[in-house]
């Protein structure tokens, strides 16, 4: 065990990665997943001493969820219904065909909703967790979830069957 | 499995393939996370210290005015015009000291940066305490690190919770004169804040005006005891050298400065190496449970404090020390 900037550290190091990924799910671009999830742990930083150990996931995912809907409110990053292709590390193929058709119909839903869907079927989280990640009740979770899927399904042609089943 | 868990399971996997790509490469460092989180904090608690000075001076403007009115409606006889002294408010500090100062860190290259730790002065050293003359290295304008940090320390199982916990009460009760109120307890086997074994307590004692705590982490270190102080010799940012001892057992205590960055909720740190590889750290800090406040997602802020610690150097010094004789 270290003092707290050294706890800190190893959170960051353990932590980042996942949280730039949630981030890129949210908002569709890895440079702008980078910028939400740096100033995520900005703020987290900004009340580590104050964070009690068995919540510091859980204030995170607040964060992080804040830090993009914010940016979305400020409208820094105007959205678009069909998002640019992300960024590529390996040539295409027809199952990132399918991918970059689902995260372009990801891209369409309304960012709430989008961030709903992120931490419910990305993040992995229950109902519960995400109602407390963003603050609202359970139901609220649940009709978030109803019409981001709904959204989804509309936006989503690539494939007749998934859509069908979203 | 029914058809709305197979179109869930469907959707699910769905939207967690777009996330599931090769990433570009991260390119946010540590450093300027943490530059930038303490630029933030300051800039926060600034604003807060503003908006508090206009506040005082509004209702100091605001009740001479008023005086001024009534005075006159009251058909007192004319004259000069009342003057008034301006208002101020000054942060509480920590005692005064003459006794002997901490060296200026002598062995840091260039002048330290400015201090982020409040106008609280430096403590005075303990008898048969000596300044720490580890190395203490300027990280950008913002903060220092210490040593290189140790080897990563091995798996060392949490010491009885029970015997750590009776430990802590009686001798912050020994300390401070009260009955320390147990508000908070976690023994984590893997705790997601270090990934490794971590236990954490946390008492209230009574201020008087209201409560203080007394926090306490178990953990463990790598390396030698002395080793692992060097590496934490700046492990609160802090460019001010905390003062040392060594214990016959081969224990190493180190007191860190006082951290007065936030006048109402200041915070003292004090670590404990025991030769097998046990970290304690106790923190002397001057807010209690009730100044706690829920900020959602499970984070909490301080929206108030005594401004004073509920230990003094000596008494925070006897707390680790009983520590300290756990062995364990």
């Amino acid at each position: 065990m270290r003092g707290r900037d050294q706890d800190f550290a190893e959170f960051f190091s353990t932590r980042f990665e996942g949280a730039r990924r949630i981030a890129y799910a949210m908002c569709g671009s890895w440079s702008e997943a980078e910028e939400i999830a740096q100033n995520a742990f900005v703020r987290v930083y900004g009340r580590w001493a104050r964070i009690r150990i068995e919540t510091v996931d859980a204030y995170l995912r607040t964060v992080l969820t804040r830090v993009f809907l914010d940016s979305r409110r400020r409208g820094r990053s105007r959205e678009h219904a069909v998002a640019e292709p992300p960024e590529q590390a390996v040539p295409p193929d027809h199952s990132s065909d399918e991918r970059m058709a689902m995260h372009a119909a990801l891209m369409a839903v309304p960012p709430g909703q989008r961030a709903v869907l992120v931490l419910r079927f990305v993040a992995d989280l229950s109902v519960e967790q995400v109602a407390g990640a963003l603050g609202c009740s359970a139901g609220t979770v649940k009709s978030q979830t109803a019409r981001g899927l709904a959204t989804l399904r509309e936006a989503y042609r690539g494939d007749p069957n998934l859509a069908r089943n979203a | 499995m029914t058809g709305d868990d197979t179109a869930d399971d469907r959707t699910r996997a769905a939207i967690r393939a777009v996330a599931d790509v090769p990433a570009p490469p991260v390119t946010t460092t540590l450093d300027s996370v943490v530059r930038r989180g303490r630029r933030r904090t300051l800039v926060q608690r600034g604003a807060t210290v503003a908006a508090v000075v206009g506040v005082v001076a509004a209702i100091g403007v605001g009740g001479v005015l008023l005086r001024t009115a009534t005075e006159g409606q009251a058909g007192r006889p004319a004259g000069p015009a009342p003057t008034t002294t301006p208002t101020t408010t000054t942060a509480p500090t920590a005692p005064t000291t003459n006794e002997q100062q901490p060296p200026s860190t002598p062995n840091m290259p260039g002048n330290a940066p400015p201090s982020s730790r409040g106008t609280a002065p430096p403590m005075a050293l303990l008898p048969g305490w000596n300044w720490v003359g580890a190395r203490i290295t300027p990280h950008g304008s913002e903060y220092c690190m210490g040593a290189p940090a140790a080897p990563e320390p091995d798996e060392l199982a949490l010491p009885n919770q029970g015997d750590v916990r009776a430990r802590l009460v009686d001798s912050v009760s020994a300390q401070t004169g009260t009955e320390p109120q147990v508000v908070y307890q976690s023994w984590a086997p893997r705790s997601p804040k270090t990934d490794a074994p971590r236990g954490y307590l946390e008492v209230n004692v009574d201020m008087g005006d209201g409560p203080g705590s007394v926090q306490l982490e178990v953990g463990g270190f790598g390396g030698s005891p002395t080793e692992a102080a060097d590496s934490d010799v700046s492990a609160y940012g802090s460019c001010e050298r905390p003062m040392r001892t060594t214990l016959g057992s081969g224990a190493v205590l180190q007191m860190y400065q006082p951290d007065y960055s936030d006048p109402q909720a200041p915070m003292q740190h004090f670590g404990v190496y025991l030769p097998g590889g046990r970290h304690y750290v106790v923190t002397s800090a001057g807010y209690g449970e009730a100044d706690k406040v829920d900020i959602g997602g499970g984070g909490q802020t301080i929206a108030g404090g005594r401004g004073r610690l509920p230990l003094d150097a000596a008494g925070l010094a006897k707390v680790g020390e009983a520590l300290a004789a756990l062995g364990k």
